[in-house]
C-alpha cells in the first residue's frame, strides 16, 4: 500500500487510542473512592504528568491544580496536542485522508464523535454530566477499533491499524504505571485505604480491575499488580500482550512488503520482546520499577520512530531499492 | 443553511401544514419550467412522476428532506469552504425534488455530447499536431495564441489512442423554448460526478416507492465505466497496468471527490509527493518498495503537475512527470494542454470544429456568443450591455463576469471601460433565462433556475452518464448555481424508455 496512507492507518488508530484511554482515564480520576480525600494536586496533577504536558500546562496555568481546570485542559484545549478534542480532530483527519482505505463505518464513528464535540451536544453533556461524557467518548474508542477488527478486510491497512493501536497502548499502560509507581510498597499487601484507591485506580484506568478480581485473590501486593500489568498475557491492556500483538501485525506487514523496508523496525521490537521476557517473573518495585518503565516508554517511542521512517518516509530507500534492482539486472 | 439531526426531527412535523408538496405551484412567467407548462399542469412526460411526488404533504417532506442532509453530513459528503483546524465543512445543499429528463430528450443530448466531445478531441489533436484547422483558417490564430491554455511545449505528443478529453463535463442550460443548448465545456479535470452518485444513493433511502415506480435510469456503473475507460489508455498492458488518482490533498475542496472515485475503483489516492521518476518512469512508494505507474487520473491543474516545466514552486506536482509522459511511459488523463480547448475564446467555434472535424450539423445548440476581439460585435455588446452577460475569457466559477441586468449604473459603466481597454480579454452573450425546476424553499415548493453537467467518458469510445449533476440557484431570482457563491444540487432523473 501507499507508504504516506499506511502512516495515516497507524495514526489514526493511535489516535483514536489516545483519545480514548485519556476519557478513561479522566473518567476514573473523577470517581476515584469516595471518602477518600486527597489533596488536588496529588488527584489531579499525576494526570498532567501522564500526558507529557507538564511543562505546557504550567506555562498556561502555572501553579493552578484545580481539578476543573486540569479536566478542561485535557479535554477541550487546542493547545494541549493530547487533550481529546484534538486527538479526535487528528484521528478524523487522518481517517479523511485516508477514506478510500477505511471502512465507512469506521468513517462514520469518528466523524459524527468529532461533530458531537465540536457542534455542541458533547459540551452540553460535559457539563450536565461529566461521567456519561468520557464514557461516551470511550465506548465510540471501543466502537472504533470493534469496526476495523469487523469490517476491515483482513489485509495490509488493518495489520497497520493494529500496530499503531497496540504500540501507543504499550506506551499508555507504561505511562501510567510510571506516574503511580513511587506509591507502591516494596513490600506486602496494600492495606491504606488512599494507596489502595490509587491502585484500584491504576486497574480500572488499564480497564483491569474485573480480569484482575478473576486472576487476584485477597488483598493485592505490589509485586502482583505490576506483574499483572507488565506481564499477564491475556490481559489487553498488559505491555507484554501489546507488544506481542503489535509484532504479530509487523510480521504482516513485512509479509506483504519488500524484505529491504522494516529491517532496523523488526530488529528493535524483537530486543524489546526480549527484554520483556527476561524480566517476567521479577519483583520490580521502587527506583528500579522506575527506570524500567522509562526504558520502555523510550524504547516504544524508537520503534515508533523508527517505523515511521522505514515505512512512511521511505524515499531514499525506495530509490536505493530501484538502483540495486536495475545494477542487477544488468549484471545478469 | 440548518443542518438538522434526526434527534431533532420529531419536533419539526406538522410546522409546514398541511397541504402537499406540488399543490399552488406555479412556475416563473415567460420561463421554461422542467415538471410544469405555463398554465400550471404538469408536463405530460413527467405527469406520473409529479403525482408521486404530490402525495407528501410538506411536513412529511421536510421530514425527509432533514433525513436526507442528515444522512449526507454523517457520511462526511461535504467540501471545505476554507479548511481551517475547526473543521468547517458544509454539505453541498441537497434538494430532494428530482428533475427529471424524458428518455427521448436524453437520447438527443447523448448523442450531442458524443458529438462535440470527439471533435474537440479531434481539435485537440491537430492543435498540437499538424495544425489543420488554422491552415484552412477556420479559426484564427490569435484565439489559440492570444489566450493561456496552449502549451507550446507539447507540440508533437500525442497521447494514448489520441484522446486527450477522457473525461469532461459539458454543462447545458435550458432556454425559454426548452431547448438545451452548452453553456461550456469543462475538459481539464471537470468535478461533481460524486454528488451525482451520492444524491442517488441518498434519494434512493429516502423516497425508495417513488423510485422503484419512476423507471429511473441506474448511474451507478460510473466508477466502474471510468476504470475500464483509463485501463484502455494504459501504455502497458491492461493485465499489470497500475492506475491512481492524484489529488492536491486533503485541504482541497474536491478531496472528497477524489477519495471517493479512488475508492469506487479500487485504486490508490496519491498525492504528488507519493510519486517519484525514476528513468522516465513513474513510480509510487509503498510499503512493499517503488511500484510502476501507468495511468494517472490526476486532479491538479496543468500549472502545477510537473515542477521541472511549468509552476516551479509547486509542491503539489511530480518533478520529471512530463519527461516520462512524453517518452509514452505514462497516461494522464485529463492529458495536459487542454486548456486551449475549453476557454471560453474558443468556445463559440466549436461548431464549427464539428463541421469541420466531423462534416456534420451539431446536435446540439449553443448560446449565441459575441467576441470583443471584433470591433463590430463589441460595438454590438457596448450598446446592449444591460441584457448581456459578460465573461472573461480566463474566468471561471462564475467569477470576473457582469450580469447586464442586475448591474447598477456604476458597475455597468465600469465594465464598458474594462471592454474598451481590453475587447480581446471578453465575450458576451445575451441573457438566457434558465430554466426552473420545483425546489424546496422555506416550507414550500418554489421555482429556482438549475443548469446540468452531465459527465462524457472517453477511452477507446465513449459513454455518457445518464443524467449529471443538476446544479440549482437557492436564492429565489438567482441565476448562480455554483456552489461557491450558493448553489445547491438536485438528483437528475433519465426516465427509461418505453421498453422494447
Amino acid at each position: 500500500m501507499i507508504s504516506r496512507v499506511a502512516g495515516n492507518c497507524f495514526w489514526l488508530n493511535r489516535y483514536m487510542e489516545r483519545a480514548g484511554s485519556m476519557a478513561r482515564l479522566l473518567r476514573v480520576n473523577r470517581s476515584f473512592i469516595p471518602g477518600v480525600d486527597l489533596p488536588h494536586l496529588q488527584r489531579w496533577h499525576p494526570l498532567v504528568v501522564v500526558a507529557g504536558e507538564e511543562e505546557r500546562y504550567r506555562r498556561h496555568f502555572g501553579e493552578d491544580e484545580n481539578g476543573e481546570t486540569v479536566q478542561e485542559y485535557l479535554t477541550w484545549d487546542r493547545r494541549n496536542s493530547t487533550s481529546i478534542v484534538e486527538s479526535v480532530r487528528w484521528a478524523r483527519e487522518n481517517t479523511r485522508t485516508a477514506r478510500e482505505i477505511v471502512s465507512s463505518e469506521m468513517w462514520e464513528t469518528v466523524n459524527s464523535l468529532w461533530h458531537w464535540l465540536q457542534t455542541g451536544p458533547g459540551r452540553r453533556l460535559y457539563r450536565s454530566d461529566r461521567d456519561h461524557f468520557y464514557q461516551h467518548i470511550r465506548q465510540m474508542g471501543e466502537l472504533f477499533h470493534g469496526q476495523a477488527d469487523e469490517t476491515m478486510l483482513n489485509g495490509e491497512p488493518l495489520a497497520f491499524m493494529r500496530l499503531g493501536r497496540y504500540l501507543e497502548r504499550a506506551g499508555q499502560t507504561a505511562r501510567l504505571m510510571d506516574v503511580h509507581y513511587h506509591t507502591f510498597p516494596e513490600e506486602g499487601p496494600i492495606d491504606d485505604p488512599i494507596r489502595l484507591a490509587q491502585w484500584s485506580a491504576l486497574l480500572r484506568s488499564c480497564s483491569a480491575t474485573e480480569p484482575f478480581q478473576k486472576r487476584v485473590f485477597g488483598t493485592p501486593t505490589a509485586r502482583e499488580v505490576v506483574s499483572f500489568l507488565l506481564f499477564e498475557q491475556d490481559l489487553p491492556r498488559s505491555v507484554s500482550h501489546c507488544l506481542r500483538a503489535a509484532r504479530h501485525s509487523l510480521v504482516q506487514v513485512r509479509g506483504y512488503g519488500s524484505n529491504r523496508i522494516g529491517m532496523v523496525s523488526t530488529a528493535l521490537l524483537e530486543a524489546l520482546l526480549s527484554h520483556v521476557a527476561l524480566r517476567e517473573g521479577h519483583t520490580i518495585v521502587g527506583g528500579e520499577l522506575h527506570d524500567e518503565l522509562t526504558y520502555l516508554v523510550d524504547s516504544v517511542s524508537d520503534l515508533c520512530a523508527s517505523i515511521e521512517q522505514e515505512f512512511f518516509q521511505s524515499t531514499e530507500l525506495q530509490t536505493q531499492i530501484l538502483v540495486e534492482a536495475s545494477s542487477a539486472a544488468a549484471q545478469q | 443553511m440548518l443542518i438538522l439531526m434526526p434527534a431533532d426531527q420529531e419536533q419539526t412535523v406538522g410546522l409546514a401544514g398541511d397541504s402537499t408538496l406540488l399543490d399552488g405551484y406555479r412556475p416563473l412567467p415567460r420561463t421554461y419550467d422542467e415538471l410544469f407548462r405555463g398554465d400550471g399542469a404538469p408536463r405530460e412526460e413527467v405527469s406520473d412522476l409529479v403525482s408521486e411526488l404530490n402525495q407528501f404533504d410538506r411536513s412529511e417532506f421536510m421530514m425527509r428532506q432533514q433525513l436526507a442532509e442528515g444522512a449526507l453530513f454523517r457520511g462526511g459528503v461535504t467540501f471545505s469552504v476554507y479548511s481551517d483546524s475547526r473543521g468547517q465543512e458544509k454539505i453541498f445543499p441537497f434538494d430532494l425534488i428530482p428533475r427529471v429528463i424524458p428518455a427521448r430528450v436524453w437520447d438527443t443530448i447523448e448523442r450531442g455530447l458524443i458529438q462535440r466531445v470527439t471533435a474537440l478531441n479531434l481539435f485537440l489533436t491537430d492543435l498540437y499536431g499538424e495544425q489543420r484547422i488554422m491552415k484552412e483558417a477556420k479559426l484564427p490564430e490569435s484565439v489559440v495564441f492570444g489566450t493561456t491554455g496552449y502549451l507550446k511545449e507539447l507540440r508533437g505528443l500525442r497521447p494514448a489512442e489520441g484522446v486527450f478529453v477522457n473525461i469532461a463535463g459539458i454543462d447545458l442550460i435550458r432556454g425559454r423554448d426548452g431547448a438545451f443548448l452548452v453553456l461550456e465545456d469543462n475538459l481539464r479535470t471537470p468535478s461533481g460526478v460524486s454528488y451525482v452518485l451520492e444524491n442517488r444513493v441518498v434519494m434512493q433511502r429516502v423516497f425508495p416507492g417513488v423510485f422503484r415506480r419512476s423507471r429511473v435510469r441506474p448511474v451507478d456503473s460510473y466508477a466502474a465505466r471510468l476504470g475500464d475507460a483509463l485501463m484502455s489508455v494504459s501504455p502497458r498492458d491492461p493485465g499489470e497496468s497500475r492506475i491512481v488518482v492524484l489529488t492536491p490533498g486533503p485541504f482541497n475542496s474536491a478531496y472528497f471527490e477524489h477519495s471517493f472515485l479512488a475508492r469506487q475503483m479500487g485504486c490508490d489516492l496519491v498525492q504528488g509527493s507519493d510519486l517519484f521518476v525514476h528513468d522516465k518512469r513513474v513510480f509510487v512508494k509503498t510499503t512493499a518498495g517503488p511500484q510502476r505507474v501507468d495511468v494517472i487520473y490526476r486532479r491538479i491543474d496543468d500549472d502545477f503537475l510537473d515542477p521541472r516545466v511549468f509552476n516551479a514552486s509547486s509542491v503539489l506536482g511530480v518533478p520529471g512527470i512530463l519527461e516520462a509522459y512524453a517518452a509514452g511511459n505514462v497516461t494522464l488523463a485529463n492529458a495536459p494542454g487542454n486548456g486551449v480547448a475549453d476557454n471560453k475564446a474558443v468556445y463559440p467555434f466549436v461548431p464549427d470544429m464539428i463541421r469541420f472535424y466531423l462534416a456534420e450539423e451539431p446536435i446540439l445548440g449553443q448560446v449565441e456568443t459575441y467576441i470583443c476581439a471584433r470591433p463590430k460585435e463589441c460595438d454590438h455588446v457596448l450598446a446592449n450591455l444591460k441584457s448581456m452577460v459578460v465573461k472573461a475569457v480566463d474566468g471561471s466559477g462564475g467569477y470576473g463576469m457582469l450580469f447586464g441586468p442586475r448591474a447598477s449604473k456604476a458597475e455597468l459603466a465600469e465594465f464598458a471601460d474594462k471592454l474598451r481597454d481590453d475587447p480581446e480579454g471578453y465575450i458576451a452573450q445575451p441573457v438566457v433565462e434558465l430554466s426552473t425546476c420545483p425546489t424546496w424553499a422555506e416550507g414550500e415548493a418554489a421555482p429556482r433556475r438549475v443548469d446540468l453537467r452531465p459527465f462524457v467518458l472517453t477511452g477507446k469510445s465513449s459513454w455518457v452518464l445518464p443524467g449529471g449533476l443538476t446544479r440549482v440557484a437557492l436564492k429565489a431570482g438567482s441565476y448562480v448555481v455554483n456552489s461557491s457563491q450558493g448553489g445547491g444540487s438536485k438528483d437528475t432523473w433519465v426516465l427509461e424508455g418505453p421498453s422494447s
